[in-house]
């Protein structure tokens, strides 16, 4: 980043539940907007918010969330877009200057838009010293994102998934609920059985009775409620349990045997699906400190 | 230190820390007081079962008075997103931040780590907290 590369333009509260001090604050930057395009990244940080506001349990704790657009202009359109990538694909060479330096294949992989993390902390910090959450939304069509300290997503229309999911790793220390490192359909050594001590995360467990989440579990579930049959593979089979229930299926934490996540399906898991109610619990749990 | 983020009639509830990181190695950057109300404080119970990362604050007697669960800051590997899964980074470095009570006394705040293969949790960083300056009375 150089200050040739851009500028930040303002700051607008677009959802205003009340003073900063007392309301989680998420800050929604962006890159690669150049000062024409910012009416643009104002409709989809909008289009953002609406997401996120559909998304349980921020549906009700909206009275308590504030929503800052820090409007960044860059000297260029874009993000980086190498033309080789580690994974094989190829890209356009686009090579933009952007203020956060937004580019595609940060690790190796295509999919992943990485920017100057410590460039948009400070800029968050400077803005909006009480923030929460900083998510980045990048001005490219393609599919892409990454979490850490903040979370990156790109225009595409599902990657606001990935902001929602990082958000639960950055701001509410989630773990993440599938079972293979490495993925399902890659070669994933070592994680047939999780080796313990117990994770200190509120939605796994190694324990089969799910006595971390036990006040959610309805009288008569199973626990365990699903168990995988060869851990050496993803178990793949539909859950044994309506949707919603809550009790011990087994394959989380990076590992296909011996950990287990509160529900089938949960955002922590999967992209797209809803946060289960363990989750949900743990979100409340940290937002309603504003409350009191 | 950095002076207050922001003035205001009250006292800052908050204290952010702003690390960088290179590999494993951890070092503090900037502290800044910040008027907002810090995430609560997991259960301050043994760790001797449990794996994870944690950011603890200590009082002066080194008893844990305020713990959070992290994963790890350091962000050892990279999510890839669509069907998600993990790819290590080949070289880790990068900033964070952990946002912590505001405390009146001297004390430490550690960053703790256990991972699958560790014996025990251990520090992998820590740094004094001081107490604020006391103002001279006018």
């Amino acid at each position: 980043m150089s200050a040739a590369d851009g500028t930040v333009a303002g700051l607008t509260t677009v959802v205003d539940s009340g003073p900063s001090s007392r309301r989680f604050d998420v800050v929604v930057t962006g890159d690669g907007y150049t000062s024409d395009e910012l009416p643009l990244f104002a409709e989809r940080v909008a289009e953002f918010c609406e997401r996120f506001f559909d998304a349980p349990p921020f549906d009700v704790l909206r009275p308590l969330v504030n929503v800052h657009r820090l409007d960044v202009a860059s000297a260029d359109s874009g993000a980086d877009d190498p033309l080789t990538c580690e994974d094989g694909s190829r890209g356009s060479g686009a090579a933009p200057r952007t203020f956060f330096d937004a580019g595609f294949c940060g690790g190796g992989s295509r999919r992943l838009l990485t920017v100057d993390t410590a460039a948009v902390l400070a800029a968050a910090g400077a803005h909006v010293p009480a923030y929460d959450m900083v998510f980045v939304q990048v001005n490219t069509a393609s599919y892409g994102g990454s979490g850490g300290a903040v979370a990156v997503f790109s225009a595409h229309p599902d990657a606001a998934e990935i902001a929602l999911h990082e958000m639960g790793h950055t701001a509410f220390g989630l773990a993440d609920e599938y079972p293979a490192k490495a993925g399902c359909d890659r070669p994933d050594p070592g994680h047939d059985h999780h080796p313990g001590p117990e994770p200190d995360y509120p939605n796994v467990t190694l324990d089969p009775a799910a006595r971390k989440w036990a006040e959610l579990v309805a009288a008569g579930t199973p626990l365990p409620t699903m168990t995988n049959p060869d851990p050496s593979r993803c178990d793949r089979r539909p859950s044994p349990a309506p949707p919603g229930t809550v009790g011990a299926f087994e394959g989380a934490d990076y590992h296909r045997g011996g950990a287990y996540r509160p529900e089938y399906d949960c955002r922590m898991r999967t992209l797209g699906a809803p946060f289960c109610a363990v989750c949900q619990r743990e979100i409340r749990r940290q937002v309603l400190r504003y409350a009191t | 230190m950095t002076p207050p983020a922001s003035a205001g009639h009250h006292a800052p509830g908050a204290e952010r820390y702003i690390f960088r990181y290179l590999g494993d190695e951890v070092w503090l950057v900037d502290r800044r007081l910040v008027h907002t109300v810090a995430p609560l404080s997991a259960p301050l119970v043994e760790l001797a079962g449990r794996s994870g990362f944690w950011c603890e604050l200590r009082d002066a007697e080194g008893r844990p008075v305020h713990r959070q669960v992290l994963r790890d800051p350091r962000h050892p590997a990279e999510e890839v997103p669509g069907r998600l899964r993990q790819v290590p980074r080949a070289a880790p470095a990068g900033v964070f931040t952990v946002l912590v009570p505001a405390t009146g006394g001297a004390g430490e705040l550690a960053l703790i780590q256990r991972r699958a293969t560790d014996e025990a949790p251990r520090d992998v960083f820590t740094v004094r907290v001081e107490p604020p300056p006391v103002e001279p009375a006018p």
